[in-house]
């Protein structure tokens, strides 16, 4: 591959956010090389390509380069025009998707973190605040899904689908390492067959981290968390 | 045509983002005051998520969430553009109005708190300045270029905002001669007529800042 139009994606292998990027990536059929970072011995590259926040994911497309999962997935949709659209085509639609994609951003992602950080009464607080706001989730997704069954035909996943992934991709590994169980089939029925069906397409099963180096992970940071 | 209607509320910098934009681009719409401390059934029918201003309804459809607004705004009507046409140019702009969403809980801090906190709040709230002067602004006049763009309109709070706050709490985050460019750049915002006609007054929203400041402080000391 040439300098023009080539693409590198600086990543980690359990980052959510870098799976995000890897998800759009395929589904436009972009080629890309990968590089993993040590984020305990981040490489001078990164450092120079994302000097705000010095975090991955960061896209370089002919050299240059942008940072912030979401930013990335916009840039995606707008430079390869080609190829199964992530986006709707009406305006209003898209602003639906973005302010989704906004509130599973602010709020699941934060709650997820805070259930899965705390303990004792401070952990039941944050699973009751999770599942409550996993209910309006549930209930703002029915405009999506209005036959209630969320399917992928053909993988055409788009924003909302991508963001899901990254979001419910480790409830596995999670559960296994710390028993959180953060997505209930009957009390979130939309959401829980929606994260399934997504499991099932061929994309999304190729970027998920493998589940016993997730769950290793996962008590690795537990045990040396600060306190 | 269909009829616009933005709630908002005056003290609001979000409430102001959206305005900004619908005047810069020239679109007709009905503003509709919103009293933050009795809302009223309109808008919690039309944000019932976080029952929050801004609200833009376009043919009775509601858009809720300031940036997501502007992004519709733009795209509906794309005179006077607040986005480049370049791709990698609108993903730094894009870039610039995320790390501005990152940064307000680091003002609500300074603005909420007191002690130890609050001083915290201060030093980060200078870092995050310095880093939006040097690497956001750079040697250019607005975020967006020659014109302002999304960017700017997100960081307007800064524009119309951070000094009465300062005063309000009775701490200085931008001294003097510390940040030039970014002072500059204030200057520069405000003086672009839609923005210079839409502006809160100065005097009534530092009596607001402090009454809340006020109740902040009794707040964190009781």
């Amino acid at each position: 591959m040439g300098e023009e139009n080539k693409v590198t994606l600086y990543g980690m292998w359990a980052s959510p956010f870098v799976r995000r990027v890897e998800i759009a990536l395929k589904i436009k059929g972009i080629p890309y090389e990968y590089v993993e970072e040590d984020l305990r011995n981040k490489s001078q590259l990164l450092l120079q390509y994302n000097p705000v926040h010095k975090k991955v994911p960061v896209l370089v497309h002919n050299g240059k380069p942008i940072a912030e999962s979401l930013v990335i997935l916009e840039y995606i949709e707008e430079t390869w025009k080609n190829g199964p659209k992530i986006l709707p085509e009406d305006p209003y639609e898209r602003a639906k998707v973005r302010f989704w994609a906004s509130f599973i951003q602010q709020q699941l992602f934060d709650s997820i973190v805070s259930a899965a950080k705390s303990s004792g009464e401070a952990h039941e607080k944050a699973m009751k605040e999770l599942f409550e706001k996993l209910t309006v989730f549930e209930e703002g997704m029915k405009d999506f899904f209005p036959s209630g069954t969320p399917h992928f035909e053909d993988e055409n996943i788009g924003f909302l689908d991508i963001i899901l992934c990254s979001l419910f991709g480790y409830r596995k590994a999670q559960e296994e390492a710390n028993g959180l169980k953060i997505l209930d089939p009957e009390r979130h029925p939309l959401v829980y067959s929606w994260v399934t069906a997504l499991n099932e397409v061929p994309v999304v099963k190729e970027t998920l981290p493998p589940h016993d180096k997730m769950v290793a992970l996962i008590q690795f940071l537990r045990r040396n968390a600060p306190h | 045509m269909e009829d616009v209607k933005l709630l908002g509320a005056w003290p609001s910098s979000f409430s102001y983002r959206v305005i900004w934009a619908l005047k810069l681009k020239g679109v007709k719409y009905e503003y509709v005051e919103e009293n933050l401390f009795n809302k009223s059934d309109l808008l919690l029918r039309y944000n019932p998520i976080y029952k929050k201003i801004p609200v833009l309804v376009h043919g009775g459809k509601p858009i809720a969430e300031s940036i997501v607004i502007l992004e519709y705004v733009e795209e509906i009507w794309p005179q006077n553009p607040l986005l480049p046409k370049d791709p990698y140019e609108r993903a730094v702009a894009r870039f610039w109005t995320k790390f501005e969403e990152h940064t307000s809980p680091t003002f609500f801090s300074f603005f909420q708190t007191v002690g130890e906190e609050q001083k915290r709040a201060v030093k980060e709230a200078k870092e995050l300045l310095r880093i939006i002067e040097e690497q956001g602004l750079g040697e250019k006049k607005f975020f967006g270029g020659e014109e302002i763009g999304l960017a700017d309109i997100a960081f307007g709070w800064i524009a119309g905002w951070l000094r009465t706050m300062e005063e309000a709490v009775g701490v200085m985050l931008m001294e003097d001669d510390r940040f030039p460019r970014l002072q500059a750049w204030i200057e520069n915002f405000k003086a672009v007529p839609m923005i210079k006609e839409n502006l809160p007054d100065h005097n009534e929203m530092l009596a607001y800042f402090k009454q809340r400041r006020e109740m902040f402080i009794a707040l964190a000391t009781s």
